[in-house]
């Protein structure tokens, strides 16, 4: 520093913002990228077959998965040596660990550390440094990876079961539900899931809250399974009692809420006469909803009775989101997984999970924009039935176990990268899974000029 | 056996008892001597140092391809990871042997927010091309605009928040720093800024309980490493604040401290109030909302305050069982903060 020199705001001041209140739920507003140290769904087991690799990114954190003797391992899909994604190009010389292909930097599978590099067995840099690595539970042929940041202890690692939704029938007592059966968990014995998953362009919060909001059910009046069924939906939904909404948050529990749909605590609504609107013959189907951290819905009793449906919205980028809509059902016979699988592929995927759900990412993309440059949160204005989210991002805020920070690499961290750019303009959306290089004698370029004579 | 020297930039010297036929570097490593390194295969050149001009303490080991030029090698230059010591002699390094000591930098003032009846919160940030990296716990001086004299504040703000930096200050009847925040201060004001100092700093312990104690603006370096804690990975410890101020209205900045106590489930925050206790507040002194019997002998203990309950605090702390080791505190003279 020099009396010399003039002295200047930084380039990227943050003046611009001071009429910010800071919020009850600051962490919340925070967490742009997401929540680390949770446990998110990765892929479906099928999308892993024995062998193989994927490359996928979770909050900023790209990440490496291999299957091996039947387990799934994770790993930081980024060498330690130049930052290459392992995954680009995945090269396995045996059961135990994975190489980078670029230079042979070679890592174990269990411990992350560096074993060997191909071509330079005895350089000293080998058995002092690694690759931070994922615990990983396979659960009802979904997989699961603890995201964390790099010095997230091993003996901290929580159980998969802090961050699903209550089981039933044990939180039956507490969670009455008369109107239908126990729902079904991805952890019960003789459960099946089936499910599909896709990326949102929009961020995970906007989506999340999209999931458990009460008032949106007039956008769904018009879905096929709603008139399919002859279901009458109200109006809306507001709340109705200071008792709508129950939070749960045991020490070794689930951190998450409950509404109570379907009760007293909830009014549905069935006239508007400033607009002379009647909703006659009402005929909902019976569901109510329940969200934990990191993000995830259960849909108790949907889309039909014995089903429940489970959804994440497991974020990629700030503006991209992995959406995963799962249905639950016990199915003890080979007979009941097939009826399953059938009325999946025939009603459920296309009318529940596809038609009506779509509905929400229309919803939710049209949010995107004003939340985008981060003052949504302040210019929202909400009404009596935002309870839910507010509620939902007080308890965020409190039972997060960490706010992700985009780290250096994060795809889609620079949103007009030249490679995203190209990569665009190729039709390639900014998405989950890694760019794979299919051919490597092969770079396609339009940009190819060539002398020949 | 040749004995090399380790000359670096802030006059520290090492000396190293260097056999040949190892590495010098790693010799010099196990000698505790702050060599940096990474590839440790004559690459990445970040053990570079210089040789002394009248002899060569290190020669190139043989056969080592390393990436020095000869021009680099004309110089003196040489890499201690690819080198043996083959005589007695002096290296340079230049960089210094010691973490980056206080640091002078210029801040623009962002804000100045009345935090309780007699304090502000003033919020900078630093200028283009100025870096300070600080602990949380730890403090700088500040210049006060025009006023030439300077006077120490601990940040209240994490490390992880920089460029931007929050103080916790006390506005007296009439005072340097007082004056100015109170009347000539406003934004985009430059303020010069040299530290940190202190030692005050968490352990980084995890698997004890905490208590913190804080009398008024003590409060600050204390808020630091709160939220130091929160941004760390992993479980957290029980942790109890305990603050204590002259009055309901002096206490600093309750509303965030709330705030603090709903983000962090393992926080525990008691407000105690030297005369007119209203809703929820403790009468008394910081110490008054502690049950010091109930205290875990192996808690953490943070102290910052006035000398006076600083002494106070120490002694019940022994008696309750805690070694001092686990006392951590940091004295503020009352004149010094105005």
């Amino acid at each position: 520093m020099s009396d010399n020199q003039p002295v200047r705001r930084r380039a990227k001041s943050g003046t611009a913002n001071t009429d910010a209140v800071q919020k009850e739920y600051q962490p919340y507003v925070d967490a742009d990228w997401g929540f680390v140290n949770h446990w998110y769904p990765a892929l479906f087991s099928n999308e892993l077959a024995e062998g193989e690799v994927e490359g996928i990114q979770i909050a900023g954190i790209q990440i490496v998965l291999r299957r091996a003797n039947g387990k799934v391992y994770a790993l930081k899909d980024q060498c330690i040596h130049r930052g290459v994604r392992l995954s680009a190009k995945p090269m396995c010389f045996n059961k135990e660990t994975i190489s980078c292909w670029y230079h042979g930097f070679t890592f174990n599978l269990e411990s992350g550390n560096l074993d060997t590099i191909v071509g330079n067995p005895d350089d000293p840099l080998i058995g002092n440094t690694g690759l931070t690595t994922y615990p990983v539970e396979e659960v009802a042929g979904l997989i699961f990876v603890f995201v964390r940041a790099d010095d997230y202890p091993d003996e901290d690692v929580p159980p998969l079961a802090q961050d699903f939704p209550l089981r039933f029938p044990e939180n039956s007592e507490r969670f009455p539900h008369p109107l239908w059966p126990a729902a079904p968990s991805l952890l019960d014995d003789d459960v099946v899931a089936l499910g599909i998953h896709r990326t949102g362009e929009a961020n995970w919060r906007i989506a999340c809250e999209n999931g458990f909001d009460n008032a949106h059910i007039l956008v769904h009046k018009d879905n096929t399974i709603v008139q399919a069924n002859n279901w009458v939906l109200p109006l809306g939904i507001r709340p109705a009692s200071e008792d709508c909404i129950t939070v749960f948050d045991d020490a070794e529990g689930p951190k998450g809420m409950m509404q109570w749909l379907f009760t007293d605590r909830w009014e549905p609504i069935l006239e508007n006469k400033a607009l002379n609107v009647k909703v006659e013959g009402l005929n909902s189907r019976l569901y109510r909803t329940s969200v934990i951290l990191p993000g995830v819905l259960l849909v108790e009793n949907w889309p039909e009775e014995g089903v429940a449906q489970y959804e994440w919205y497991v974020p990629i980028t700030d503006d991209t989101y992995e959406y995963w809509e799962v249905l639950v059902k016990h199915c003890p016979s080979d007979e009941d997984k097939e009826q399953f699988s059938y009325r999946f592929d025939t009603v459920y995927q296309p009318l529940a999970l596809r038609g009506f759900n779509d509905c929400d990412l229309h919803a939710r993309e049209a949010m995107q924009d004003f939340y985008a440059d981060g003052t949504g949160w302040q210019r929202e204005q909400l009404v009596e039935t935002d309870i839910s989210a507010i509620m939902w991002r007080k308890l965020a805020s409190r039972h997060n176990r960490g706010i992700a920070a985009p780290p250096p690499g994060a795809q889609g961290r620079d949103k007009a990268s030249s490679i995203r750019l190209r990569n665009v303009s190729e039709g390639k959306s900014p998405g989950y899974f890694v760019e794979k290089i299919d051919d490597l004698n092969n770079f396609n370029r339009t940009s190819v000029r060539q002398r020949n004579k | 056996m040749p004995l090399v020297t380790c000359h670096f930039s802030n006059g520290a010297v090492y000396e190293v008892n260097a056999d040949s036929g190892r590495p010098f570097l790693e010799l010099a490593l196990e000698q505790n001597v702050p060599i940096r390194n990474q590839c440790r295969s004559g690459t990445c050149l970040s053990c570079l140092c210089r040789g002394d001009t009248a002899g060569h303490a290190l020669a190139p080991q043989a056969g080592r391809a390393t990436s020095l030029m000869p021009m680099d090698r004309a110089e003196g230059k040489m890499l201690c990871c690819a080198s043996e010591a083959v005589s007695d002699g002096a290296l340079y390094f230049d960089y210094s042997s010691e973490e980056a000591g206080p640091t002078e930098v210029q801040a623009f003032v962002d804000s100045i927010e009345w935090i309780a009846s007699d304090a502000v919160k003033l919020t900078v940030e630093l200028a283009e091309g100025d870096w300070l990296d600080f602990r949380a716990g730890q403090y700088v001086e500040i210049s006060v605009p025009g006023g030439g004299a300077s006077r120490s504040y601990s940040m209240c703000s994490a490390p992880s928040e920089l460029p931007k930096l929050e103080f916790m200050i006390r506005v007296l009847k009439s005072g340097l720093m007082s004056d100015y925040v109170r009347g000539a201060a406003k934004l985009d004001d430059v303020v010069r800024l040299r530290g940190p100092y202190g030692d005050f700093a968490w352990s980084g312990s995890r698997r004890h309980p905490h208590l913190f104690i804080a009398g008024g603006t003590g409060l600050s370096p204390i808020c630091s490493i709160l939220q130091e804690i929160r941004e760390t990975s992993g479980h957290k410890p029980p942790l109890k604040l305990s603050l204590g101020c002259a009055s309901p209205e002096a206490l600093l900045d309750p509303s965030f401290l709330r705030r603090l106590e709903t983000w962090m489930p393992t926080l525990e925050v008691n407000l105690c109030v030297e005369s007119g206790a209203q809703n929820g507040h403790v009468n008394g002194n910081a110490l008054a909302s502690i049950d010091f019997d109930a205290l875990a002998p192996d808690t953490q203990a943070y102290i910052c305050g006035p000398e006076g309950l600083i002494n106070a605090a120490i002694d019940r702390l022994l008696a309750a069982g805690l070694i001092p080791e686990n006392i951590h505190y940091e004295r503020f003279v009352a004149s010094g903060i105005a």
